[in-house]
C-alpha cells in the first residue's frame, strides 16, 4: 500500500481525523472511544456487540466506515482478551487504511499482549505519527517501555499521555508505578492520591498506595487503611489471603 | 523329624512376619486445610472442616500414619509469608524438616452459586511434586469427602505396584496464576479457582511432574505495585528455572455478564519462549472444570514425552511461521505434540513456503525453508499475518464443549 500513497503523513492524519469525526453519529456504536467501548461491554454481551458490528460491516460499502467498524470490532476483541482475533481485525483495517491511528494502536496493544515489544513499538510509533494527540497510543507506548525496563522513556510517554488526557486514572496509576521504580516516591504518592480523589473505589490504586506506604514510605497506619479499602472494594480478589497477611504485618508494626 | 518341622514352622513364621511388616510400612502424611479461594464462601471455616472430616475418616485406614491435625499449618503459613515478601524462600526450604512427613494433602474449596469446586492433591514434600490429584464440582460436601477418601485409598493401594516401575525423570511444570484482568473478574475471584483446578488436572496427567502451586507461588514475592493493562515483570520465569521447573503456565481471565474469556501461555522457563498460547471462551463458571481438563491435556501433550521438536532452518531474519493456520511469529524451534501439521512460512514479497510435517515422540524434524519471489510481493507490511488464512482454523480451535456434560 505504501507505494501507492505517498502523501505526507500529516495530511493523511488530518484527512483521517476529519473522517473519524464525521463518522461519529453516522453509525451507532461505531467510532466509540476506547473507554466508551469498555463501558458498553461491561454492561452488555460482548459477543452480541461484535456480531452487530460484523453484520454492519458486511453491508458497508464505504471504505472509511469499514475501517472504523473493523477497528471497533478489534477493540472489543481485545477487551475480551482475544488477542489473535483483535490482530486480525486491526490488520484488515490497516489494509484498507494504512494510517488509521486507532487500528495501528490496537495492533500495537495486541502485539504487547502477545509479547512482541519491537512490533508493538513500531505500530504505536506509526499510530502516533498519524495522530500525535491520541493519548491511548502514548499510554501504551509507556507500557511497552516499562516492560522493556526503560523507566526513563516510560515516564516521558506517560507524561505525554497525561498531558493529552489529564484525568486518565490508568495513566496516573502506571506513571506512579514507574515513578516508584525510578525512586520518585513523593510524585508516585501524589499521583495515586489523585487517582483515589477522582475515583474513590479504584481497587488497584488503593492496593498500590498501601504497598507504597508499607514498603517505601514507612507509614503502616496509612498502608493498613488502603489495604483494607482494597479488600472492601474487591472481596473476591485472588490475592485476598496475601493482602490479609500484609494487614496483619502492618498491624504489628503499628502497635 | 520333629526338629525339622519345628524349624520349618519357625522359618515360615519369620518370613510371613517379615512380609507383613514390609507390606505395611505406613504412609506418612498430614492433611492441611482446604484454602477458600472465592469470596462466595460465606463459611470461613469450611476449608478447615473439610480437612478435619477427611482426616477423621482416613486415620482409621490401614497403612496410613497421619500427623496430628493442624501440625503442618505453621509451615503452610510460612509459604504464604514467603509469597507476601516477609521471609525468603530459602528460609522456607530450610525449615522443611518441621513438617516431619513425606506427604501432605493440600487443596481448595470455592463456592460458585450453589455448587462447590473442591480440589485435593497429595504432594511429596521432598520435591513438591503432585503425586495424586482429584477434583469435583458438587453441591454436597459429604459427597466430596467420600469421593476424596475413596480416591486416596485407591491411590495408596496402588503405590506399591508403581514402586517397581522403572520411571524416567519427567519434565516439571507449575501453574503460577491466572490474573483477573477486568473488574468483574476481580470481584468474582475465578482466577484462583481456575488455577487450582488446572493444577489438579495437570497433577493427574501422566508423563509430567506438576509442582504444587502452593509451593511455587511462595517463590515469588507478590508485593509489587500493580499496573493497569500490563502484566507485571515479576521475574517468575527465571525464578522457576532456578528451581528446576522447566515450564510455567500463566494466564488471565476476564469476566463479562454472559461470558468468561480465558487466555493462557505455556512458557519454557529456560528461554522464556512461549510454547503454547491459548484462548477460550465459556458461558458459565460451571464449565471451568471441563475447560481446565482440556487445557491440561493440551499442555501435557506438548510437555510430555509425546512431544517432538520442529526446527525451521531459514536464513531470512524476519519470517512469520503459521502452523495449522495459527500464526506463531518469527520462531525457529517449536516443541509440538505428536501428529500431522500443516506448516506455512510467510515473508512479505515472497510466495509462502508450505509443507506437511509429521511429528513423532522424541523426534527432531528440521525443515529447510527457501522462498521464491512472486505472488505476495508488495501486498503486506513486514510482520503482518495473513489473517484470512488462519481464521477458520482458529475458529475450529475455539473450545466447543460449552454444552452440559450430559448433552
Amino acid at each position: 500500500m505504501a507505494k501507492y500513497f505517498k502523501l505526507p503523513s500529516c495530511i493523511v492524519a488530518v484527512v483521517l481525523c476529519v473522517c473519524a469525526v464525521s463518522m461519529v453519529g453516522c453509525k451507532k456504536n461505531s467510532s466509540l472511544s476506547y473507554e466508551e467501548q469498555k463501558k458498553v461491554v461491561s454492561n452488555t454481551s460482548i459477543n452480541t456487540e461484535i456480531k452487530k458490528l460484523e453484520s454492519s460491516l458486511e453491508s458497508e460499502k464505504d471504505e472509511n466506515k469499514k475501517t472504523s467498524l473493523l477497528t471497533d470490532i478489534a477493540v472489543l476483541q481485545l477487551e475480551k482478551g482475544d488477542v489473535k482475533s483483535a490482530m486480525e481485525s486491526s490488520a484488515r483495517a490497516v489494509e484498507i487504511s494504512e494510517d488509521d491511528f486507532r487500528a495501528l494502536y490496537i495492533q500495537g496493544k495486541s502485539s504487547l499482549m502477545a509479547g512482541s515489544y519491537s512490533r508493538s513499538l513500531e505500530r504505536l510509533s506509526r499510530s502516533i505519527s498519524a495522530n500525535d494527540s491520541y493519548a491511548p497510543a502514548h499510554f501504551e507506548m509507556g507500557n511497552v517501555y516499562y516492560k522493556r525496563g526503560d523507566s526513563h522513556n516510560a515516564i516521558k510517554k506517560y507524561d505525554r499521555a497525561l498531558e493529552l488526557d489529564k484525568k486518565n486514572i490508568d495513566t496516573m496509576n502506571n506513571l506512579a508505578v514507574v515513578c516508584v521504580s525510578a525512586g520518585q516516591l513523593k510524585r508516585a504518592e501524589k499521583l495515586l492520591q489523585r487517582v483515589i480523589e477522582l475515583q474513590n473505589d479504584n481497587a488497584t490504586a488503593h492496593r498500590n498506595l498501601g504497598i507504597l506506604y508499607d514498603t517505601h514510605l514507612d507509614n503502616p497506619r496509612r498502608a493498613m487503611t488502603h489495604y483494607k479499602r482494597y479488600l472492601t472494594i474487591v472481596p473476591g480478589a485472588s490475592d485476598r489471603n496475601l493482602v490479609e497477611l500484609w494487614i496483619s504485618r502492618v498491624k504489628g508494626a503499628n502497635k | 523329624m520333629k526338629f525339622t518341622l519345628k524349624t520349618m514352622y519357625m522359618a515360615v513364621c519369620v518370613i510371613t512376619t517379615g512380609l507383613i511388616l514390609s507390606a505395611t510400612v505406613p504412609f506418612n502424611m498430614a492433611i492441611s486445610s482446604f484454602e477458600n479461594v472465592t469470596a462466595e464462601n460465606t463459611d470461613e471455616a469450611a476449608g478447615k472442616q473439610l480437612a478435619l472430616r477427611i482426616e477423621e475418616k482416613l486415620k482409621n485406614s490401614m497403612g496410613v500414619q497421619l500427623r496430628a491435625s493442624g501440625a503442618v499449618e505453621k509451615y503452610i503459613k510460612m509459604l504464604e509469608l514467603s509469597q507476601a515478601g516477609v521471609i525468603s524462600p530459602s528460609v522456607v526450604d530450610s525449615r522443611r524438616s518441621i513438617l516431619d512427613v513425606d506427604h501432605i494433602s493440600v487443596g481448595s474449596i470455592a463456592r460458585i452459586g450453589s455448587m462447590y469446586e473442591i480440589d485435593s492433591r497429595l504432594v511429596n514434600v521432598n520435591n513438591w511434586e503432585i503425586e495424586y490429584a482429584c477434583g469435583f464440582t458438587t453441591g454436597s460436601i459429604d459427597y466430596a469427602v467420600e469421593s476424596i477418601l475413596e480416591k486416596y485409598r485407591n491411590h495408596l493401594a496402588s503405590i506399591k505396584a508403581d514402586q517397581d516401575e522403572d520411571k524416567k525423570e519427567p519434565a516439571r511444570v507449575t501453574v503460577y496464576r491466572f490474573r483477573e484482568s477486568n473488574e468483574n473478574a476481580l470481584a468474582r475471584g475465578y482466577g484462583n479457582v481456575l488455577s487450582e483446578i488446572i493444577n489438579s488436572e495437570l497433577g493427574s496427567c501422566k508423563g509430567l511432574a506438576t509442582v504444587e502451586r502452593k509451593y511455587s507461588k511462595s517463590l515469588i514475592n507478590e508485593k509489587v505495585l500493580r499496573m493497569t493493562g500490563v502484566i507485571e515483570n515479576d521475574n517468575s520465569t527465571s525464578l522457576f528455572n532456578n528451581r528446576n521447573i522447566q515450564y510455567e503456565l500463566t494466564g488471565e481471565l476476564r469476566v463479562f455478564d454472559d461470558l468468561i474469556c480465558i487466555r493462557y501461555t505455556l512458557r519454557d522457563t529456560a528461554s522464556g519462549m512461549c510454547l503454547l498460547p491459548g484462548y477460550h471462551e465459556i458461558s458459565s463458571p460451571r464449565y471451568l472444570r471441563p475447560l481446565a481438563a482440556s487445557i491440561a491435556s493440551d499442555l501435557a501433550g506438548v510437555i510430555s514425552n509425546e512431544a517432538g521438536v520442529l526446527q525451521i532452518k531459514c536464513s531470512e531474519k524476519s519470517i512469520n511461521v503459521i502452523l495449522n493456520g495459527e500464526p506463531l511469529g518469527n520462531v525457529r524451534k517449536l516443541r509440538l505434540g505428536k501428529g500431522n501439521y500443516q506448516l506455512k512460512v510467510a515473508k512479505p514479497g515472497f510466495s509462502n513456503f508450505e509443507k506437511k510435517v509429521v511429528i513423532t515422540p522424541g523426534s527432531t524434524v528440521a525443515i529447510p525453508v527457501a522462498f521464491k519471489g512472486g505472488s505476495n510481493a508488495g501486498q503486506k507490511d513486514e510482520g503482518d499475518e495473513d489473517s484470512s488464512m488462519w481464521k477458520p482454523e482458529w475458529e475450529k480451535r475455539v473450545w466447543k464443549a460449552q454444552k452440559t456434560p450430559d448433552q
